[in-house]
């Protein structure tokens, strides 16, 4: 166990490394100076005299990037050229909002996922087997965002039942309004994703229904409910976090469109602005959080598999 | 068990190749895909041809329902919403191959290289591909873009790059799996070269699993292709695409809440055909298992 969590960890830090020495370069392969690429060309002389010296532009590439890095790891991004505001202030305002989106669409994707799952596998050639199985094709096939954008056509415009934009409100300050402005954008990505986690995990729970251990437990007198759940639901289930922590993942920044479509305030959206402004000591910020925040949650699914699964520290 | 398609690789490849077109073809859901695929391809290379109208026209009343004119109505500047969406499939069609096309050019010899050589070059390339894992898909693209700039060819070569990973992550698995079997050890034995073996020794075992992966990796591709044009980043506004479509029904939700109905519908026809072709190649060449639904796993837009 001690050395696969220091191996992780070695992997971990090196793309880390890697992902912070990228962001740091998005800015020098953009044409123009950096400097004025960064804080725009309408910037006073004193003031690009100012961004150079912080860069260090007179310096070799590898001291630039020591500036940068031992900036950005004390919390120093630099300053977003359209609101003048430091840019991980700017982070820190989206990602209540974005987290709050991802938990939603996570606990739903699960709650549909899990049961449709279990069925498919079980009871293939059910009428409730059929049924769901289409769902699988349809959730597949239908991408997110046009999806956002049939719910809002009938829940939104024609029956006026929930609001077309979704502002942010904070689950802690008001549950029900929070709920019916993060319902419609969690529900369109849920469908999505949960189709992917449920067809994972009825093909994982297919493949142990046929293993000999499931056999033994039949064989020993277990009640099918308990050799479902306790043998063959948990062992099914390893594999499928994978995806699960994959997908978190990718609500993180990867849901631009999603956001746009309901005009929700997500670290998404701020970053296609900021792309948009020209924005970049935004950008760089962002996309840095993004790939921190994937890897660390990578991290932590691989060490819970690792703690969950002796066979996986040895390979 | 995981890949039969590796189990009597030696012998007349030929052979196994056509059995393996032969299940293909059996396989109800994989010809329904085929052939609809095949028909949006069709449609949108003889696009002139068989739309109604011509797609840049503005030849009726903005907004129209749909009408025995203009089947499913007009958009806003009053052209052809048919015609509009006929012609949209080419960009569609083009930049899913495209970037299925770069991501598998790059990632596949990516993998090869990791998977047989191993040591530095295995540690070097995973982690590179870690990384590029660590950005969603669209994401990516947004920030390929702003240091290319707009354009078709720039758009397949930012969705393509998104797509390396699984296509390097797939290719060295299969090649570690061939990689000590007797007939890639006897090609060696003989005096192949380790560019030689890899190419023609090794490669040709592991494409079965590449060409279910180029097919996952094209359906998203559609919809990220769709969701960069709805941002007005993808395929440039004059030019027809369903994404672009979409973002104008998307304005104009009130005045005609059926015109964001049939782009999507195009959208998702496109995917399910392509996820059709991919299920029936996974059973012909036996890649992948419940593996390959990893790509998909980032593809929420």
């Amino acid at each position: 166990m001690y050395g696969y969590l220091v191996r992780r960890l070695m992997q971990f830090a090196v793309v880390l490394l890697l992902g912070s020495v990228a962001v740091w370069a998005f800015v020098l392969l953009l044409p123009g100076d950096p400097a004025t690429v960064l804080i725009g060309s309408d910037a006073t002389d004193a003031e690009l005299a100012a961004t150079r010296a912080r860069m260090g532009l007179d310096q070799p590439f590898l001291a630039q990037y020591g500036i940068w890095i031992g900036h950005a790891v004390t919390g120093d991004l630099g300053a977003s050229y359209y609101s003048g505001q430091p840019v991980l202030t700017e982070l820190m305002d989206r990602i209540p909002a974005t987290v709050q989106l991802a938990g939603f669409t996570l606990v739903l994707t699960l709650l549909i996922a899990v049961p449709v799952g279990i069925v498919v596998a079980l009871r293939p050639y059910s009428a409730v087997g059929r049924v769901l199985q289409g769902y699988l094709t349809v959730g597949l096939a239908v991408p997110a965002f046009w999806l956002g954008l049939l719910l809002i056509i009938v829940l939104a415009v024609q029956l006026r039942w929930l609001p077309a934009s979704s502002d942010f409100v904070p689950l802690w300050q008001d549950p029900g309004a929070a709920l019916t402005s993060t319902i419609l954008p969690a529900s369109a990505i849920a469908v999505h994703t949960s189709s992917v986690t449920a067809r994972f995990l009825a093909n994982s729970l297919g493949e142990v229904m046929g293993k000999d251990y499931i056999r033994t437990a039949r064989a020993k007198g277990v009640p099918e409910r308990d050799v479902i759940r306790r043998h063959a639901v948990r062992n099914a289930a390893l594999p499928t976090v994978t995806i699960v922590g994959l997908q978190l993942g990718s609500f993180l920044g990867g849901t631009v469109v999603i956001e746009a479509v309901f005009n929700y305030p997500g670290l998404g959206r701020l970053l296609y602005t900021a792309i948009g402004e020209r924005d970049y000591a935004l950008v760089q910020g962002g996309v840095l959080f993004v790939v921190a925040t994937f890897l660390l949650l990578n991290l932590l699914v691989d060490v819970a598999y690792g703690v969950l699964d002796p066979r996986i520290r040895l390979t | 068990m995981s890949a039969p398609s590796a189990g009597a690789p030696a012998v007349a490849p030929q052979r196994r190749r056509m059995a393996a077109a032969r299940r293909f073809a059996r396989s109800r859901s994989a010809v329904v895909g085929a052939v609809g695929l095949a028909t949006l391809a069709v449609m949108a290379l003889l696009a002139p041809i068989v739309a109604p109208f011509d797609p840049a026209a503005q030849g009726g009343e903005p907004l129209l329902g749909p009408s025995g004119t203009y089947w499913l109505g007009t958009d806003q500047l009053g052209r052809d919403i048919v015609s509009r969406m006929i012609h949209g499939a080419r960009g569609s069609l083009l930049v899913a191959a495209g970037a299925a096309a770069v991501g598998a050019g790059i990632g596949v010899p990516l993998g090869l290289v990791a998977g047989y050589l191993g040591r530095w070059a295995d540690a070097v390339a995973m982690r590179v591909v870690d990384l590029l894992l660590a950005v969603p898909g669209i994401l990516l693209a947004l920030v390929i873009i702003a240091v290319l700039g707009p354009g078709r060819l720039n758009l397949i070569l930012a969705i393509g790059i998104g797509a390396i990973p699984e296509f390097a992550r797939l290719t060295r698995v299969a090649t570690l799996e061939v990689r000590e079997r007797d007939f890639v050890l006897a090609a060696r034995g003989m005096g192949a070269s380790t560019p030689d073996t890899m190419t023609r020794t090794v490669l040709p075992n592991v494409l079965g699993p590449v060409m279910v992966q180029f097919v996952i990796t094209a359906s998203m591709a559609v919809v990220i292709e769709a969701g960069l044009s709805f941002l007005g980043l993808g395929t440039p506004p004059p030019a027809p695409s369903w994404g672009g479509m979409l973002q104008d029904a998307r304005s104009y939700l009130y005045q005609s809440p059926t015109y964001g109905l049939f782009p999507g519908i195009c959208l998702a026809a496109t995917v399910f055909f392509l996820e059709r072709i991919g299920r029936g190649l996974q059973l012909a060449v036996g890649g992948g298992g419940p593996r390959a639904a990893r790509g998909i796993g980032r593809g929420a837009v």
